[in-house]
């Protein structure tokens, strides 16, 4: 992940190449919460907070860029492998940025049976990119049984899901999103927060406890 | 069967219509929160009899008996944790998933008994990273109880002190095998432990640990309320209590259907769920979400599902995730979509799971793609028998049942790919 002077490497791990060095530092705020975090868990498990300082990590830069993991390691006396064998094995830490919406769509036979894959190709095309590729404000990925097969087809913008959706409703949610609009309300009434908010929850920064 | 007669029997699932049961006024309202103050009052050794005496098994897949697993946390090793595994990642299953937004206090009185019961302070919830809505259901919900003193310092008065914890996954099925579990939560790739020693001595952070099943905790409140005589008046003498089976794919009314165990799939499929979708004729079904070790067909709709039932029949209960495929499905493809979820998920900490599955992808993709031979339907057999048993954990050991299943079944569909040089279904 490194080379022998040290310094981060693109390879294909790390995502596609990129700057690095251009995502945002991490901000006055983020250092504070990952202190609270890492205050949840039990007195010598503060690597515990990885995962959630992942997340903190990513809403603020987009993507868990290589920077941030060389902070995020250091804060936990961590070696930068350790962080990186994490941050790798998980699929919703990102390593290349991602856009203000992440659509997600299901393929698994219970969705696939209800439209799934027609679904997933037609976004691709609209998009012009394949899955695991971003255009403009949205990234696309297909993803593994979301878990609402009760609602296939189903697709999530930034995981809240959309269900029981035509193909071509869905792709002219997806079309408004390209254009700059904010989605409706998905299935369970609310609608999804952007990217970064989205990971900040996830971090665990805004829970009770 | 009627259908007119047909009705579900609601006790994990009886707020889902109430129209505020999610929130702790309306979860009050319906007697939330006193099986609590029950428990609170009795010792935690009266509360594991009461449970082991139910027969309640989890809910997660494997069954195991829920006092027992309690009873087996020592006395004399402090702290002990609870976790709550809301991990739901299993193909076909979405019953967790609803418990925790439509009725999210009932899994938090769950587990408070259940931490009293063992003598946990500290509660963690592993949500999964994707279920954004039911997170937040679950953090509104701790909000409203640490609000209300049930969680937090001296919980309803009663001199004891429990915090909950809600630690989200972040994209990874394995995470629901418990010690892939513990082991995100403790900040490391969730990939399993050796076993022995057992999360019930070694678990989270190396101390005695619990870990159920989001429904499993559910059950608590409504067995401590009204007694395991009570619950063990639904279902088999096996098999205690009601089940959620999550009916989906081509069914008329796809959804959770809450029923005593030992209800034939029948009355599920047929019944609740309203058959098979525009009338088609039905080809297959899993009893258990993808890990069901063998897909059924027709002539296994009057099994009785509940554990020991579906296992004489030849698969496994698991999840009791019903997947329904119409006469017109390829089954090879389902076989295909199935076996790339197991070769992604695939942790890669041992080479039988890791290997064999992608073997399996290459050799199925052969065959939609019109290049299957005759000989590959023994290779991958072949491939399977090597992953099965010889693998670091269940996820390898079911990763196999798609293709043994399918190409026991629905061999003649395979040579049927061979002979048209691709897949002669539209879906």
């Amino acid at each position: 992940m490194t080379d022998i002077q040290g310094r981060w490497m693109d390879t294909p791990l790390m995502g596609k190449a990129h700057d690095h060095a251009a995502a945002p530092p991490l901000s006055e705020r983020f250092h504070a919460e990952a202190r609270k975090l890492t205050a949840r868990y039990p007195e010598g498990q503060s690597r515990s907070a990885l995962l959630p300082m992942l997340y903190l990590a990513q809403a603020e830069q987009g993507y868990v860029s290589a920077t941030a993991m060389r902070v995020i390691g250091d804060l936990l006396g961590l070696t930068r492998a350790q962080v990186g064998a994490v941050a790798t094995f998980y699929t919703m830490f990102k390593r290349d940025p991602q856009g203000r919406w992440l659509v997600s769509v299901c393929t698994h036979p219970s969705c696939a049976l209800a439209g799934g894959q027609q679904l997933k190709e037609r976004l691709e095309q609209e998009l012009g990119i394949s899955c695991g590729e971003t255009s403009g404000d949205v990234s696309l990925e297909e993803v593994e049984c979301l878990c609402a097969c009760d609602g296939a087809p189903v697709f999530s913008v930034n995981y809240e899901n959309y269900e029981r959706m035509s193909v071509d409703d869905a792709v002219g949610l997806v079309n408004r999103l390209r254009a700059g609009e904010v989605p409706p309300p998905g299935a369970r009434g609310e609608v999804p927060e952007e990217f970064g908010p989205v990971n900040h929850r996830l971090s665990g920064a805004e829970a009770p406890r | 069967m009627s259908t007119s007669t047909l009705q579900e029997t609601k006790v994990v699932t009886q707020r889902f219509d109430a129209p505020d049961g999610a929130r702790l006024d309306g979860y009050r309202r319906t007697g939330g929160y006193e099986a609590l103050r029950k428990a609170l009052s009795m010792t935690p050794d009266e509360i594991v009899d009461v449970i082991k005496t139910s027969g309640l098994r989890g809910r997660g897949g494997a069954g195991f008996p829920t006092g027992t697993k309690w009873s087996f946390i020592p006395k004399d090793i402090r702290p002990s944790y609870l976790v709550c595994n809301a991990d739901e990642g299993e193909p076909g299953t979405f019953k967790d998933r609803e418990l925790m937004e439509r009725d999210p206090h009932q899994l938090i009185e769950g587990m408070a008994v259940g931490a009293y019961a063992i003598g946990s302070t500290e509660m963690y919830i592993f949500c999964r990273g994707e279920f954004a809505y039911a997170a937040r259901q679950l953090e509104r919900a701790a909000a409203e109880a640490y609000e209300a003193g049930i969680l937090g310092k001296n919980i309803m008065g009663s001199g004891y002190d429990l915090d909950l914890i809600i630690h989200r996954g972040a994209g990874a099925y394995i995470c629901g095998e418990e010690t892939a579990l513990l082991e995100a939560i403790e900040g490391r790739r969730g990939q399993p432990r050796l076993r022995p020693p057992f999360p019930a001595t070694h678990g989270l952070f190396s101390k005695p640990t619990v870990v159920n099943n989001v429904e499993t905790f559910a059950c608590v409140p409504h067995i401590i309320t009204n007694g395991a005589d009570w619950f063990k008046d639904f279902g088999t003498e096996k098999s205690p209590g009601t089940k959620m089976f999550c009916l989906s794919g081509d069914v008329e009314r796809p959804g959770n259907y809450e029923v005593p165990f030992g209800t034939p799939a029948r009355d599920l499929i047929e019944g609740f769920a309203g058959g098979v979708k525009g009338g088609k004729k039905l080809k297959a079904f899993t009893p258990g979400g993808a890990s069901s070790t063998q897909f059924f067909g027709p002539d296994k709709l009057d099994t009785n599902m509940d554990w020991e039932s579906v296992m004489a029949a030849g698969s496994l209960l698991g999840t009791g995730a019903i997947i329904v495929f119409a006469e017109d499905v390829c089954m090879v493809r389902a076989a295909l979509r199935y076996t790339r979820f197991y070769a992604h998920e695939s942790c890669g900490k041992c080479t039988p799971c890791r290997e064999g599955t992608y073997w399996m992808v290459n050799t199925l993709e052969r065959f939609e793609n019109g290049q299957g031979r005759e000989e590959d339907i023994a290779i991958m057999n072949d491939v399977a028998g090597n992953i099965i048993g010889r693998s670091f954990c269940a996820l390898g050991d079911f990763s196999i049942a798609p293709v043994t299943s399918t190409t026991k079944l629905f061999a003649d569909e395979y040579r049927q790919h061979i002979a048209k040089g691709g897949c002669p279904f539209d879906r």
